[in-house]
């Protein structure tokens, strides 16, 4: 096979110049197939190791960690984000604000809703195909975020939280981050309702008042959620098996260099 | 006893050889088939420990390699290791 005198080329110029022509007899005595190729490719590999420094085989395994994370993310499902914003209108102080958006929370990202979303707007056709109820409902929780946010009105802190949703179609994930808004608002104005009844009160004036501040954006640019994490696990594992064979090969005795 | 270096040296205990025929010398006394990157990179750090040397031959390509009395005795120091674990694992399979 030709190729393996082109793989042979690999070895260091110091090896080849002191065993290239025995080698190249042994290619025509033994005639190896590709399994021989393979194995004149480590050899080669190993060879340069050999002769290079711990610093080169450490830098160059972080950079092919790196570069091979980097291929991997190329495989990444893209995912649109789509943001709203709900305004809290109450006075109530932040410990019953957040208390009071659990609890919505736990009803509006309970199983039972979540699951009339899915069915609703059809989300996640391919994975409902080898995934059960559960395990898409708890896989959908993930791409929600319900969080906090500093929301400044006339130099005065107003409390506000974020509700996102990531989808691979953003058109669906800004109308699933409309439909979310909508449920918080409804659940709020039912909370209100019932803690009105309970006080005896006509007016419903107990609850904290969620309004919608900025309605659910069509995200423009996609996101790939979890590529930092690749992109560092691969450095950081290219890292260490640069490490390993630097550790390796430096146990080893190294050959002159020319 | 896969190690390419103690079959390398197993091989060239036998006489001298070069690179083609320690391969079929060990693929028919250990049923290994060495690939050539594997069975360089054995001569060459068995030539780098002294362990083996190059000898002179009429054919300019093909070089022949000799274990020299380093290597002789690595040789029998780690067979005579490989033979213990033998006795040892023997026995203990009969007493089981």
């Amino acid at each position: 096979m030709r190729l393996n005198y082109f793989v042979a080329r690999l070895y260091p110029k110091w090896w080849r110049d002191r065993y290239g022509e025995e080698f190249a007899a042994l290619l025509e005595d033994a005639r190896p197939g590709l399994a021989g190729t393979f194995d004149i490719c480590k050899g080669a590999l190993a060879m340069q190791l050999t002769n290079w420094s711990p610093k080169r085989i450490l830098a160059c395994g972080a950079l092919a960690g790196l570069a091979i994370a980097g291929v991997a993310t190329l495989f990444l499902t893209p995912m649109y984000r789509s943001l709203a914003i709900l305004h809290v209108a109450s006075g109530s102080g932040d410990k019953e604000i957040l208390a009071r958006v659990n609890s919505i929370s736990n009803t509006v990202l309970g199983k039972d809703e979540l699951r009339d979303l899915i069915r609703k707007l059809n989300l996640y056709p391919e994975e409902r195909k080898r995934m059960t109820t559960e395990q898409l409902i708890e896989y959908m929780r993930n791409e929600v975020t319900v969080a906090p946010l500093d929301n400044f009105e006339g130099g005065k802190k107003v409390p506000a939280f974020k509700v996102q949703f990531a989808y691979p179609d953003r058109v669906i994930a800004q109308r699933t981050v409309w439909a979310l808004v909508t449920q918080y608002i409804d659940q709020d104005v039912k909370l209100r309702d019932k803690d009105a009844y309970l006080a005896g009160e006509l007016r419903p004036e107990g609850g904290i008042g969620l309004e919608l501040l900025a309605t659910a954006s069509l995200p423009e640019e996609p996101t790939y959620p979890g590529r930092n994490k690749i992109l560092f696990s691969g450095l950081a594992g290219g890292t260490l098996i640069g490490g390993l064979f630097a550790l390796i090969f430096r146990l080893r005795k190294a050959p002159p260099k020319q | 006893m896969s190690d390419p270096t103690l079959l390398v040296l197993a091989s060239l205990a036998e006489g001298d050889k070069h690179g083609y025929a320690m391969m079929e010398d060990i693929a028919a006394f250990a049923q290994v088939r060495l690939g050539p990157g594997t069975l360089y990179g054995a001569i060459t750090r068995l030539e780098q420990r002294g362990w083996i040397k190059p000898v002179a031959s009429k054919d300019d390509r093909r070089q022949p390699y000799r274990i020299t009395g380093a290597g002789r005795e690595h040789l029998t120091e780690q067979l005579s290791q490989l033979n213990r674990l033998v006795k040892t694992g023997q026995s203990r399979l009969k007493e089981a």
